[in-house]
């Protein structure tokens, strides 16, 4: 087939041609396209093309092998044709990075839970909870995952310099995962910062930084995730905490809360041609995608003993539908949970990502 | 010595477009945080900085100035986060 095609039609033209090509290349053309199916494993569009068109008869017999070379499909167990929306490319293409290199890729956490008295900075109670089920399911997607525990603003940068100076050229994609107290610094590609333990902060600019083409060319044109869970505000967390159970508040448990749900402004209407866009001046920061617990100058809500809403969610999200879902579509599903959870009263938090993929992203998962 | 000019004002902005020819209405750029530097079809966002050039008829300012520059204080405060993230996440032309 035409190479270009995919680039100037959509995929209803691509079809008309198709059934156009057939029609005006004989009575024997449809038959040898159903054979073409059967050999390359396609029963389930085979079986669907003969129900719908049941006078057309394919002729085994007539088969094309003879003159046209095939090539020998993998073996396919008879359910297995049948998958349909879960089997998915997993070659680098135009629309899917590639994400199949084993192990994926590395991941490190950082861990900020105590911090030294004159910052006045709380403790992070429920901080741990949250790393250990962020270590666990960054290895169940096959990341080689690496804890720092409470890094000072020097080490953080440190941590991220060893990871920047690491050889990813075995590895599809590279995930960094900051747990801290969090303020806001403006920027206008990635604002807001976290901070060491001594008090002193990095700001998200600086902490992709690290990782961006110029700086780590191994990671160049792979993925880089950043997960960052911290407060946006300046405040002192105190009063940010949650007791257990009014960190799981019920929707429309009663009538009341329910006034207090965010309306969202779907008034907004967003475009979805398919027409060139408006480009940056300035270089964009490419594949990278930050996914913030909350915006930038809001506070963020932990709980102390389940940890927090952000990362409770992201992980459930992750484990329900890592297998099928690409990244931005569950951060999706996370902002919509995460702001049903916040619609308690006065506690509202809308996780943020700024994302700047050039592709889906699909983790890898152990079927 | 004309008094020097303060973005921040619309209508100061939108004064910027008054000899270009720019395929979006201009309005809805100066709007958008946008003024002209007089250059092709470029604009500049008063606030962020932001430059976006290349623009095509069917484009939203807001939409662009969300997808380039999601950071940006002006943006959040006129439209809100929840604006920006659907932006940021919305099914995309990979």
């Amino acid at each position: 087939m035409c190479p270009g095609r995919q680039n100037c039609e959509t995929k209803r033209d691509q079809a008309r041609k198709l059934v156009k090509d057939l029609e005006s290349r004989g009575e024997d053309a449809f038959s040898a396209f159903l054979e073409g199916l059967r050999v390359t494993g396609q029963q389930n569009l085979l079986e669907l093309l003969q129900k719908t068109a049941p006078r057309v008869h394919f002729h085994p017999g007539k088969s094309t092998e003879a003159g046209y070379p095939l090539i020998q499909p993998h073996p396919l167990s008879p359910d297995e044709g049948v998958k349909g929306p879960e089997v998915r490319p997993r070659r680098d293409s135009i629309q899917y990075y590639k994400m199949d290199a084993r192990p994926c890729g590395l991941c490190l956490i950082i861990n900020n839970v105590e911090f030294e008295p004159k910052t006045e900075l709380s403790i992070r109670k429920g901080s741990n909870v949250d790393c250990d089920k962020l270590e666990k399911r960054f290895k169940s997607l096959n990341f080689v995952v690496e804890v720092r525990t409470n890094l000072k603003q020097r080490q953080i940068k440190s941590e991220l310099s060893a990871l920047s100076r690491k050889d990813h050229s075995i590895y599809d994609c590279c995930v960094v995962v900051i747990l801290s107290h969090g303020t806001e610094v403006s920027h206008n590609r990635f604002p807001g910062a976290v901070f060491g333990v001594d008090g002193n902060h990095v700001s998200v600019q600086e902490i992709t930084n690290y990782l961006n083409g110029q700086n780590c060319p191994s990671l160049q044109g792979k993925p880089k995730i950043f997960f960052i869970q911290a407060c946006g505000g300046g405040e002192k967390d105190i009063g940010f905490e949650v007791s257990p159970d009014e960190a799981k508040p019920s929707i429309g448990g009663d009538g009341d809360q329910t006034d207090a749900i965010p309306i969202s402004s779907s008034s907004e209407s967003l475009s979805t041609s398919d027409e060139i866009d408006a480009r940056a001046t300035l270089p964009t920061p490419s594949d990278i995608l930050v996914s913030y617990s909350t915006f930038p100058g809001y506070v963020s809500w932990r709980a102390t003993v389940s940890g927090s809403w952000y990362v409770e969610v992201l992980d459930n999200i992750l484990k329900k539908h890592a297998a099928t879902l690409d990244l931005t579509t569950m951060l999706t599903l996370v902002n919509d949970e995460v702001s049903q959870n916040s619609a308690k009263g006065l506690y509202k938090q809308m996780p943020g990502s700024f994302n700047f993929l050039r592709k889906h992203v699909y983790f890898q998962t152990s079927e | 010595h004309r008094k020097p000019v303060n973005m921040q004002n619309l209508d100061e902005r939108l004064n910027t477009f008054a000899r270009v020819q720019h395929p979006i209405d201009h309005e809805l750029l100066a709007k958008a945080g946008f003024y002209s530097k007089g250059e092709g079809d470029e604009v500049i966002c008063f606030r962020c900085g932001g430059g976006l050039k290349d623009w095509d008829p069917e484009d939203n300012p807001w939409e662009e100035h969300a997808k380039y520059y999601p950071g940006c204080s002006f943006l959040l405060s006129e439209k809100g986060q929840e604006f920006v993230n659907t932006i940021q996440l919305q099914e995309r032309k990979y």
